[in-house]
């Protein structure tokens, strides 16, 4: 019941993100950099998902799509 | 320069705008997107500890055919090898079994898990095209196919994001099918059917199904279909801060069960009486919440991400990882990973099952046994120019469960009914534009 109250507290998270102060095209160049993308190494990412795919019962969550596999 | 009065600076000015508009396009290379290829590529070494080997080559061509405009193609080859749990529990005696394929036997020694031989290779495909629909909306669709000697997958996935609040905020919404199919090698077993002990020609055939019109040994398939729905919201919080929080929705349905596995049947002493095979539900329902935020440090960077999932099998998971990307000097960087890994069972996992008690679903498949993992990693990157880059990375993985569990039948509960596993990874990579 308590991890209820704090996932219905996420979307408020957000909301109030929102309300921060625009950032402007110059104060953009940290988040341009490879490193700060959600996945910076999207060819080590599969390799290491495919991995764990195949070892574990849980998967996915970070996106939809990819290819299956018969190893799990 | 010394500024002698508004004449100067206007000649100063005019200068200055003269040299940036002279600048030739063929160096501003972010204007020249049409002629930039991107290439990665990687190839894994992954072993583990007496069972499996696999080496895995990936190449992946990224291009930009419009502005904005993205096409990507990747080809994965997967040539795996070695030994696997069979799903039957180690016994006091040694126990004999039939290969998959029904034309030989081997033999699991006393108080051993029992393993099986097989080779196999999987060859797979995928194509991602990017999209933009306007100033703030974009598409992504994938499409991929894989197939391996017993096993064919073809998948599809469409997604849309919405850049809203200044670009601050992504709304992402997407979903994705696949449509499987299994054919085991040997034919498919009838689940819960009784494990054949006879080697071909002679094997038992009845004791196996010949589904789809397969029509006897070494025919027979079934299908696996499966459909995800995600939601997420991507937020800029600050000049240093992105965080990411989805929601997915998946269902599988049709043939669950893993052909290969089998489980023992024992007495109220737990000694081994037959094998049958195993049998999973036919639908399962997947949940996953994910969360994951990236931080830059003055110089370093931080990815951290925590995904729980949930099943109607009963499984609950935990997963969290961390990655610290330690930038030394300009083109260097270490980045140190750990990974932990936590689920419960399926409400139908079960290390043996007592003879006269078969219940409807049954499965001694370890990964659906209550386990943790724990995944310690570094990978070292160098970037060898402005277009490309390279890495070597190594991981190591610990699996851990209950060796000796309460409810054990018998004299399994002397046995050690689960085997850690250790596995290492070796991932070389390497990236180009040109």
């Amino acid at each position: 019941m308590k991890s209820l109250q704090l996932l219905a507290l996420l979307p408020a998270f957000f909301l109030g993100a929102c309300a921060l102060e625009p950032l402007q095209p110059w104060d953009r160049d940290l988040l341009a950099q490879d490193q700060m993308q959600l996945v910076p190494h999207p060819v080590n990412a599969y390799i290491a998902d495919h991995i764990y795919f195949s070892k574990e019962a849980a998967s996915g969550g970070a996106g939809v799509g990819g290819g299956g596999c018969g190893c799990n | 320069m010394q500024l002698t009065g508004p004449r100067s600076i206007r000649n100063s000015l005019t200068v200055a705008t003269c040299s940036l508009l002279s600048v030739d396009a063929a160096h501003a290379g972010y204007l020249d997107y049409d002629s930039l290829w991107n290439i990665d590529s990687a190839v894994l070494l992954y072993s583990e500890q007496n069972r499996v080997d696999v080496v895995e080559p990936v190449l992946q061509i990224k291009k930009e055919i419009g502005e904005g405009e993205f096409v990507t193609v990747k080809f994965v080859y997967d040539a795996m090898s070695g030994s696997t749990p069979n799903g039957a529990a180690p016994a006091s005696t040694a126990q004999t079994f039939t290969s998959p394929s029904g034309e030989s036997k081997y033999t699991a020694a006393a108080h051993a898990l029992p393993l099986v031989s097989f080779t196999d290779a999987r060859a797979a495909v995928s194509v991602d095209w990017e999209l933009p629909l306007s100033r703030t909306l974009r598409s992504q669709y994938n499409a991929n196919f894989s197939r391996e000697t017993d096993y064919s997958s073809l998948g599809a996935s469409a997604s849309l994001l919405w850049d809203v609040n200044n670009k601050l905020t992504t709304l992402t919404a997407g979903a994705g099918a696949s449509l499987d199919q299994v054919k085991p090698t040997g034919g498919m077993p009838a689940e819960l059917s009784p494990v054949t002990m006879n080697i071909a020609p002679t094997k038992n055939v009845s004791a196996r199904e010949t589904e789809d019109g397969g029509g006897g040994s070494g025919g027979g398939s079934k299908s696996k279909n499966a459909y995800d729905l995600l939601v997420g919201v991507t937020q800029v919080l600050t000049r240093r801060t992105l965080m990411q929080l989805n929601y997915s929705f998946g269902k599988s349905s049709g043939y669950l069960t893993d052909p290969y596995k089998i489980f023992s049947v024992v007495d109220s002493n737990g000694v081994t009486q037959s094998y049958l095979h195993e049998k999973r539900p036919d639908a399962r329902t997947r949940n996953t919440l994910y969360w994951k935020t990236v931080y830059h440090l003055p110089e370093d960077v931080v990815h951290v991400s925590y995904r729980y999932y949930w099943d109607d099998w009963d499984i609950k998971s935990s997963t969290v990882d961390l990655t610290y990307r330690l930038q030394l000097g300009t083109h260097f960087c270490l980045e140190p990973h750990y990974r932990y890994y936590t689920q419960t069972a399926a409400n139908f996992f079960t290390h043996a099952v007592l003879a006269g008690n078969v219940p409807a679903y049954a499965s001694a498949d370890l990964r659906l046994a209550a386990l943790q993992s724990n995944t310690v990693g570094l990978r070292f990157a160098h970037q060898w120019d402005a277009d490309t880059s390279w890495g070597l990375g190594v991981d190591s993985m610990r699996q851990t469960g209950k060796a000796h569990p309460a409810d054990a039948i018998g004299s399994l509960k002397g046995e050690a009914l689960f085997s850690d596993l250790k596995t290492t990874s070796v991932t070389a990579d390497i990236s180009m534009k040109f």
